[in-house]
């Protein structure tokens, strides 16, 4: 499902995973500000220029009505309060573009960066099982709930019903696939230890990814110094 | 030169379990040969497979007297990794195995965890798929059960291995694509690498085989006569003229059905009446729309235009409650999502019509010595009896089966066909069954029906079973 959103050529792993941290991190810093937004604009943008303009657009929709709403929430609990609204909005925006690295990298290139570091393969093949394992797991939810009306047992409401026809049935399947899975990967020769092994498509640093962090950089570091530059632009002040 | 595998074994029992499943066991595999194992469900050849594989005792733990030598090299104290080197398998339940997002990546990993060169790994990967029908690119969500059978196979086969064991590989592949397989596992073979296959499908197996091994009372027998064993095991089964009740009202009519996954019409406008005790049989290729159809006739998915009209009970809303369901039976091609209640009693007895009526069911299905049995101990094969049991206890008007005959030795088969056709005798209901296995399908139906490109391609009485199956010869 989520391969939907994968792009061509995406950035290094690292350098996504540090894009994403930073990202929220220079959100929650700057939400009081307007370079809050302007850093996630940035940020949006240059992911764009990246190579990521086809998961950016299609995400856009949905970041849009993610932040219409909850900005909408925001704005009526606070009692009409657009200063805090918007302030609400910046962290939120923040959590959404952080988002966008992660969604867009396929889970075997993380793998594969992360051994070739040097990570415990237990670890990276744990974590590339798991992120395959999501849409496993709701696959095999809906067959259980299908099955479970077969024997007649159409609500989960009802606690013996739902324990015994629903996660019984779940548990087994989800037993009988990691044993399956585990046996796979032991047959196929994997071992926990280090040495011994090669990585089909090695995952390196290129000056596009050293190019994207340098303007990453420059792009959060002026947020984060525009006060000192004299250059606040706190929320407030711009809606007065 | 050294036999590939030699089993040499007096004795091996489950920890927990006090009887030996194998006993006084002299098994050999030779290179260059296709070997077939055979027997009876739950007699020990997922065992057998287990402790050429290293799985016994690595991670199954149980007691182990005997040797197991794999090239000549007693393998006792070998881990999985090394031997894997030797020995590829390849696992029921392609599904459960595949960990990457594409075939090329899924491919590769076992390459990679034996240290291959990554260009050499490319070349693997581009032969693999070239045998296997399979393009680099694909998305493994993507693929077709038969496909991903296709898959987990070219990946053992790209690691390299000159002994290669296949659990059940057929059990999802249609005659066209289980006989395809059978030809490169042959082809393989005469290259001079050892495959050992333990299937029930002996009817598509057996002009394959150069060696047919049978376990039976958990020791294992070398089949000398080939054809006698074949004649043996893989006859027809015949229903009689008693079991054609078919009635001249309608059970149900369908109309322009159409379903569509994505960009995939899978049925296209499809019609279908089906009469009162009617026994039906849905033929087609991988894909082509059978479990659908099944799933939308069970009100389990609804379909994306058209309209199915019942006839069973008018008492009967549009809704899928449990009403509908003891009215409608549907019998999983997997029967571990139906299988909750802590015995097989229990099981049978959940939602039945009647107790009695229930456990007289289980006599005729051969579970009485396993009713005490937590459901989910069972074999794969005595799994889908009790499921089918439960399902016939509620004694329902329309039956829906979905390859019920998977995992069935011939015996259990021939048990579960005659089994099928006397309640339908007796509670005269409409049975709908989807089966790749020849030996029964024509028992289990009046008229059958041949589904191509989500629409009806033939329809015919029992011939066109035989038509469907046999299309294609055996080489």
């Amino acid at each position: 499902m989520t391969d939907r959103f994968y792009v061509r050529h995406p950035l290094y792993p690292i350098v996504s995973i540090l894009t994403a941290l930073l990202t929220l991190i220079g959100s929650l810093a700057l939400a009081r500000s307007v370079w809050g937004s302007v850093f996630v604009a940035a940020v949006f943008v240059l992911l764009c220029l990246f190579g990521y303009a086809s998961t950016c657009l299609r995400a856009l929709p949905v970041i849009a009505v993610y932040l219409a709403v909850f900005s909408l929430i925001f704005y009526l609990a606070s009692g009409g309060n657009a200063v805090f609204t918007w302030q609400m909005a910046n962290r939120l925006a923040g959590v959404a573009v952080a988002v966008l690295p992660g969604l867009s990298m396929p889970p075997v290139r993380l793998t594969r960066c992360l051994t070739a570091l040097g990570c415990p393969r237990l670890l990276t093949l744990g974590m590339l099982i798991t992120t395959s394992f999501v849409p496993v797991l709701s696959g095999e939810i809906r067959q259980v709930r299908s099955a479970m009306r077969t024997r007649g047992v159409t609500s989960l409401w009802n606690a013996t019903a739902f324990y015994r026809a629903f996660l019984i049935p779940l548990l087994v399947r989800l037993v009988n696939i990691s044993d399956t899975l585990a046996l796979s990967v032991e047959t196929r020769g994997f071992v926990s230890q280090a040495g011994g092994y090669t990585v089909y498509h090695p995952v390196r640093l290129t000056g596009k990814d050293l190019c994207f962090a340098g303007l990453f950089l420059a792009v959060l570091v002026c947020g984060l110094t525009a006060p000192l530059l004299g250059l606040a632009a706190p929320v407030q002040g711009v809606l007065a | 030169m050294s036999r590939a595998v030699e089993v040499h074994l007096r004795s091996f029992t489950y920890d927990g379990c006090r009887e030996p499943v194998l006993r006084d066991t002299q098994f050999h595999l030779d290179y260059g040969q296709l070997t077939l194992l055979s027997g009876l469900s739950g007699c020990g050849k997922s065992t057998l497979l287990s402790l050429i594989n290293g799985v016994i005792p690595r991670m199954t733990a149980g007691t182990l007297d005997g040797q197991v030598l794999v090239d000549g090299e007693d393998i006792a104290g070998r881990t999985m990794s090394q031997i894997s080197r030797k020995v590829g398998c390849v696992l029921q339940n392609a599904e459960s195995q595949i960990i990457h997002q594409s075939v090329e990546d899924e491919i590769a990993f076992g390459c990679e965890n034996f240290g291959v060169d990554p260009a050499d790994i490319d070349q693997r990967i581009g032969d693999s798929c070239a045998r296997l029908g399979l393009e680099r690119s694909w998305a493994t969500r993507t693929l077709s059960g038969g496909q991903k059978q296709r898959l987990v196979t070219a990946s053992t086969l790209a690691m390299g291995a000159d002994i290669l064991i296949f659990d059940e590989p057929l059990a999802n592949l249609d005659q066209s694509g289980a006989l395809e397989l059978l030809e490169l596992l042959r082809a393989l073979a005469r290259q001079g690498k050892a495959v050992l296959l333990v299937e029930h499908r002996l009817d598509v197996v057996l002009p394959y085989a150069d060696v047919v091994w049978e376990l039976r009372e958990g020791s294992a027998h070398l089949v000398a006569d080939k054809a006698a064993y074949l004649g043996r095991q893989v006859s027809v089964i015949r229903d009689t003229p008693a079991d054609r009740l078919t009635g001249s009202a309608p059970a149900l009519r369908v109309s322009r059905l159409t379903k569509r996954f994505g960009p995939r019409t899978v049925l296209d406008g499809l019609d279908l009446e089906l009469m009162e005790a009617e026994r039906l049989l849905l033929l087609g290729e991988n894909g082509c729309g059978k479990s659908t159809l099944l799933s939308i006739l069970a009100r389990l998915q609804r379909a994306d235009g058209g309209h199915v009209e019942q006839f069973l009970n008018p008492a009967l809303g549009k809704r899928a409650d449990r009403n509908w369901f003891r009215c409608v039976g549907v019998v999983y091609q997997n029967p571990n999502y139906q299988l909750f209640m802590p015995s097989v009693a229990d099981e049978l007895t959940f939602a039945a019509a009647d107790r009695d009526y229930a456990l007289e069911l289980a006599g005729r299905f051969g579970l009485t010595p396993l009713l005490e049995r937590h459901p989910h101990s069972l074999s794969e094969g005595q799994k889908r009896r009790v499921t089918l049991a439960a399902i016939l206890a509620q004694k329902p008007r329309l039956l829906l089966l979905d390859e019920p005959t998977v995992g069935q030795d011939y015996a259990g088969l021939r048990q579960l066909v005659d089994v099928l056709n006397e309640i339908h005798r007796e509670e005269r209901n409409t049975m709908i069954t989807i089966t790749h296995d020849f030996r029964c399908a024509a028992a289990l139906c009046d008229r059958a029906v041949w589904l191509e490109r989500g629409n009806l391609f033939r329809q015919g009485g029992k011939d066109l079973a035989e038509a469907f199956f046999f299309r294609e010869q055996p080489g």
